[in-house]
């Protein structure tokens, strides 16, 4: 009898050694680039789902008058923003109150928006889904329509093995596409790779960066997931007080994300509401225009920075290091060729 | 070594005896002045649901989350599927969702953020939805919140001699009369208002 038995074990070992292989073969998407923090969102490896959350990334009919796709305000050129736009377009023309964020590794934030208001990646898309100023539309309506195109419905099923759309796996796909948007092949990337050199201005642009900006716009993501005030005063248009819609906390009056500078060369105009147009605009900002006795503003602006001329060009010298042409290029981004 | 295989399949095939409980919700006003009052929307997440037995040992429903609608009366019952067969003392729920179910992303069923009670633009559920009028006065109340001081779900207990029907009154004009509604009639977003409202969840159960 107990040869029974060990013959048992053994095929109920072999079994679950099996199934613990399976999942070892499981891949994560994304592979953590040297020197950075793991990413708060990192999806099991799917070509399927990056197809279809760049269909999703690409098509108007999502829109309610079925004419405004993510893309009109995430441009893959210009590291998916909207340049020369102050503030995001919707449909009918209709203006938002705020500047379309850049998407670039975007698996490294916990919050999104530049309120922080979204915690989650697969929350993100709601929104401009729903808001009247951007795709005016529903769920529902999304939904429908997803599951009324047999194109769709293929798409669904080789990703998730149900042809069935809901709004679970919609949003997870977008969730997949965007967390993919990864910038990491920089000019400063490569520096940092010891495969090039930095001219003499870029590397005093550097050393100007670590003195003034990094301890907010924190190498190797440019960013920090806290929200801050930079002294912009209120635009009386929008009368946008930030984080504090979010967290109803006083301090927060005027804070906003802290964004990501990878790729600003592209990226303008900047700030929440797009109000400078060249970094030369944002540079003169900081060193200028800011009121070191503003209550609101950041600890990290209380001393003035001061730059002279050509400082500031090497500080733009060394911001423009960060464009990733890789990444502004990357043909995998773009939409795949209709049949 | 037979005798230990005997004691193996012994402990497999005699199953404890199991029974199955339905809690059913009544989400009609339970007074009379209720004729004055006109209801559009009435819904509520109920999740986190346990039944205690008298001998001390508990039964948790597992990924308990409910969305409870007045407008759908298939959703005004929960069915608990295989719980011991034990005499019941006492059954707890909360009234709204947890904060991991507010922070893991898209989540299907009951938690679908196409079913109207997800806010997008400061991530959340609504646990709690009620709109219509109250003679003149119309009224819509969004109660939601899941952050530290901002946390709206409410855990409640309550000790039942039923067996395997519970039967729970959730009755919308006992909210509404602890609110001066000429006063406060609509709220929409969470915070301490929120919270505050929560007060009034506590007169608004009862259980048969």
């Amino acid at each position: 009898m107990s040869k029974y038995i060990l013959i048992a074990f053994a095929i109920i070992s072999v079994s679950m050694y099996s199934i613990k292989n399976v999942k070892v073969q499981r891949t994560v998407s994304i592979q953590t680039p040297k020197g950075w923090p793991e990413p708060h969102y990192n999806p099991e490896e799917s070509n399927s789902k990056f197809e279809l959350g760049k269909k999703l990334f690409y098509d108007p009919k999502l829109s309610r008058d079925e004419s405004v796709s993510c893309a009109n305000c995430h441009l893959s050129y210009t590291a998916f923003t909207h340049v020369d736009h102050a503030v995001s377009h919707g449909i009918e023309g209709k203006k938002g109150t705020r500047n379309s964020p850049v998407l670039i590794n975007l698996a490294w934030n916990n919050s999104f928006h530049w309120d922080g208001g979204v915690n989650h990646l697969e929350m993100q898309m709601i929104n401009p889904i729903q808001h009247p100023a951007e795709m005016d539309n529903t769920l529902e309506n999304v939904i429908a329509y997803l599951n009324s195109n047999q194109e769709y419905r293929k798409l669904f099923y080789a990703a998730y093995s149900d042809s069935v759309v809901n709004s679970k796996s919609m949003l997870q796909a977008f969730a997949y596409f965007t967390s993919q948007l990864i910038s990491s092949n920089s000019r400063y990337d490569q520096y940092k790779n010891k495969e090039l050199k930095f001219s003499k201005q870029e590397k005093n642009g550097m050393t100007l960066f670590k003195k003034n900006c990094n301890s907010c716009h924190t190498a190797p993501l440019f960013n920090s997931n806290v929200f801050a005030s930079n002294g912009l005063s209120v635009d009386s248009n929008y009368n946008d007080v930030g984080r504090y819609t979010i967290s109803k906390i006083g301090s927060d009056s005027l804070k906003f994300r802290v964004p990501t500078l990878r790729n600003i060369e592209h990226s303008y105009p900047y700030m929440h509401d797009g109000r400078f147009k060249k970094l030369r605009d944002v540079i003169d900002h900081y060193t200028n225009q800011i009121d070191l006795n503003d209550p609101y503003l950041s600890n990290e602006l209380r001393k003035k920075i001061v730059l002279s001329d050509d400082e500031k060009k090497d500080l733009i010298a060394f911001l423009k290091t960060l464009t990733d042409r890789d990444f502004l290029y990357n043909k995998r981004f773009r939409p795949s060729r209709q049949k | 070594m037979k005798f230990v295989l005997i004691l193996i399949l012994l402990g497999a095939t005699n199953t404890i005896a199991q029974k199955d409980v339905s809690i059913s919700f009544d989400l009609n006003p339970t007074d009379s002045l209720a004729e004055e009052l006109e209801i559009d929307v009435f819904k509520f997440y109920i999740s986190s649901v346990s039944l205690q037995f008298e001998d001390g040992s508990s039964y948790q429903e597992s990924n308990s989350y409910h969305l409870i609608n007045k407008a759908d009366s298939n959703s005004q019952l929960i069915l608990l599927n295989s719980v011991p067969n034990k005499p019941i003392a006492q059954i707890s729920f909360t009234l709204g969702t947890d904060s991991l179910a507010n922070v893991s992303g898209a989540i299907g069923g009951d938690l679908d953020p196409i079913l109207g009670m997800y806010w997008a633009w400061n991530s959340g559920y609504i646990n709690f939805k009620l709109e219509g009028k109250k003679g003149a006065q119309t009224f819509e109340f969004h109660i939601g919140g899941y952050n530290g001081v901002e946390a709206t779900a409410k855990t409640f207990s309550y000790s039942t001699d039923a067996d395997q029907e519970i039967k729970i009154n959730i009755d919308p004009l006992a909210f509404l009369n602890q609110i001066d509604l000429t006063t406060t009639h609509s709220l929409m977003i969470p915070g301490a208002e929120a919270v505050l409202l929560t007060d009034n969840y506590q007169n608004m159960i009862s259980i048969e």
